[in-house]
């Protein structure tokens, strides 16, 4: 069992240093390895320092939550947020960059290895992507924190949920691997899913968008009865009301009055028609 | 007969489509076994569900006396196999490869260093041996895939199109190397377009024709029985009822 394991790290380890190595082919592949090369650069100078601020806020966070601290308890939404983020890359990345390793796959269900191993592999070696690796400090820095605050019991918890994270994300990204997998047997499949994937993650990013204006086409999104109503009467707070933070986010009224009319030009505007 | 594979009633579906209807081989040891049939008659298919790749929807499998569905482990150390596609990993090297599968196989390193070696050099892939798969050509690949198959020295070898894409001398080397597997005692199973090299190659026979076995037995005796002695396309094509001389419609080609 120990050969085995050590034989697959070493395969993984060869094949990420090989990923590196040049190769005798066209500028234009040579232009593509670099380019994979400087992004793979850039996603680990930004995710280790932001794991270690992560670890920071999370080991603070913790403290403050065991000490009662008030401003520790934004800790756990902004700890889902992180989380829910992560999960969806890790769901989303290797769908993406799948593509040519089904050869692979075919030559390890080849070797006399038990199919449950080659799961428990395959599922132990997500623990190296990197969004994973990048949450792993501060999953364990927050029962640290709770811990250095004196909840012995709160650090318990926190550290056995931190690892049920853990193992949801690596099955999440193990499973988004299958799927890619499956997906891109057959290319004309793989495509209309990648271009589906791609619209799906443009439409999402449209969805601040559509909740700040009411809805798609200038609809309003509540329809409740009277909302126009009840949107001036919350403008008209907005704009009293003491925080000028929100005030700032709501356009004047005589603002809106001066933008009406270019919504809706004049005859005399489509002259050239 | 000692058989090193048997079948019996072997069926994968997909769906509504039968890619095998029900077949029942049998392959003596020792001997070098050629699986042939025309395009999409199930051969892929049938050395998918030999090998573990596929589970077939019925029927059973006995391969070296060993059932692959219940021991796929054991079945699987002592089988060899070149899949269609070759299943080799693009960023290894030769040298790479033969350790990884040595080292799955529970080989001592230094028989693995002694076996790739003498692998490679017999394969002509020594001067290439540290070059990434992804520069090979299609024969070096092919070729560095049956060093894998070998390496663990398999008792029964499963090729699929072993010839298909090989260069003349690269396609003798591979000849050479089965006959002298086969006379050490392995038994090999592999399916081929190339019907000479079948004929000259392999000492037994199956053909197979839309998913069914049509004919299977000793290279000569088949021969004699079907075609009174012709030669294995004379009777290949009357087995799989192919029309000869299709091109003499197409007199618009004499340019």
């Amino acid at each position: 069992m120990i050969g085995l394991l050590r034989a697959f790290a070493i395969l993984r380890y060869r094949l990420m240093l090989n990923g590196l190595r040049a190769r005798r082919r066209d500028n234009f592949e040579q232009v593509s390895r670099i380019t994979r090369l400087f992004v793979g650069a850039l996603v680990a100078l930004s995710l280790i320092p932001g794991s270690v601020l992560l670890a920071v806020l999370a080991f603070v966070g913790g403290r403050g939550l065991a000490v009662g601290n008030e401003k520790a308890l934004a800790l756990p939404t902004g700890a889902r947020g992180v989380l829910a983020i992560v999960a969806i890359v890790v769901a989303i990345s290797p769908i993406l960059k799948f593509g040519g390793s089904a050869a692979s796959t075919t030559r390890l269900a080849l070797l006399p290895v038990p199919r449950g191993l080659l799961f428990a592999a395959e599922l132990a070696a997500q623990f190296a992507d990197p969004w994973i690796l990048a949450v792993i400090p501060a999953l364990l820095a927050l029962p640290a924190g709770l811990l250095a605050g004196g909840d012995l019991g709160g650090a318990f918890w926190a550290l056995a949920a931190g690892c049920g994270v853990l193992l949801v994300l690596a099955a999440l990204a193990s499973a988004a691997s299958l799927l890619g997998a499956l997906l891109f047997r057959d290319r004309r499949l793989g495509e209309l899913a990648s271009v589906g994937l791609l619209l799906g993650i443009t439409l999402v990013a449209y969805l601040p968008m559509v909740r700040s204006h009411g809805g798609f086409f200038g609809r309003p999104a509540a329809s409740s009865a009277g909302p126009s109503r009840e949107r001036s009467r919350s403008t008209r707070r907005t704009i009293r009301g003491s925080s000028p933070l929100r005030g700032s986010f709501t356009p004047a009224p005589s603002k809106r009055r001066r933008r009406r009319p270019a919504a809706r030009p004049s005859p005399r505007s489509r002259a050239w028609l | 007969m000692d058989l090193a594979l048997h079948t019996q009633r072997l069926r994968p579906e997909f769906g509504s489509f039968v890619a095998v209807d029900g077949i029942d081989l049998e392959v003596p040891r020792g001997s070098l076994y050629g699986f042939v049939g025309p395009n999409g008659a199930g051969k892929s298919t049938t050395i998918k569900c030999l090998t573990g790749l596929l589970a077939p929807t019925s029927g059973s499998i006995e391969l070296l006396g060993l059932d692959p569905l219940k021991e796929p482990v054991a079945v699987k150390r002592q089988v060899g196999v070149v899949p269609e596609d070759l299943a080799l990993f693009e960023q290894l090297t030769a040298s790479e490869t033969l350790a990884f599968v040595g080292q799955v196989h529970g080989l001592p390193p230094a028989t693995i260093t002694k076996r790739s070696a003498e692998l490679l050099a017999l394969m002509d892939l020594t001067s290439a041996s540290g070059q990434l798969v992804a520069d090979y050509s299609h024969g070096m690949r092919k070729k560095t895939s049956l060093a894998a198959a070998l390496l663990p020295a398999p008792k029964l070898l499963f090729l699929d199109e072993p010839f298909e894409g090989v260069d003349a001398i690269a396609s003798r080397q591979i000849k050479d190397l089965l006959l002298e597997y086969v006379k050490r005692g392995g038994t090999v199973f592999l399916t081929s377009h190339i019907l000479e090299v079948v004929e000259r190659l392999c000492d037994h026979i199956g053909v197979i024709h839309k998913g069914r076995l049509v004919a299977q037995g000793p290279t000569g005796a088949l021969r004699s029985a079907v075609t009174g002695g012709e030669t294995l396309e004379a009777m290949f094509l009357r087995l799989v009822g192919a029309t000869e001389g299709a091109a003499a419609h197409l007199d618009w080609l004499s340019g």
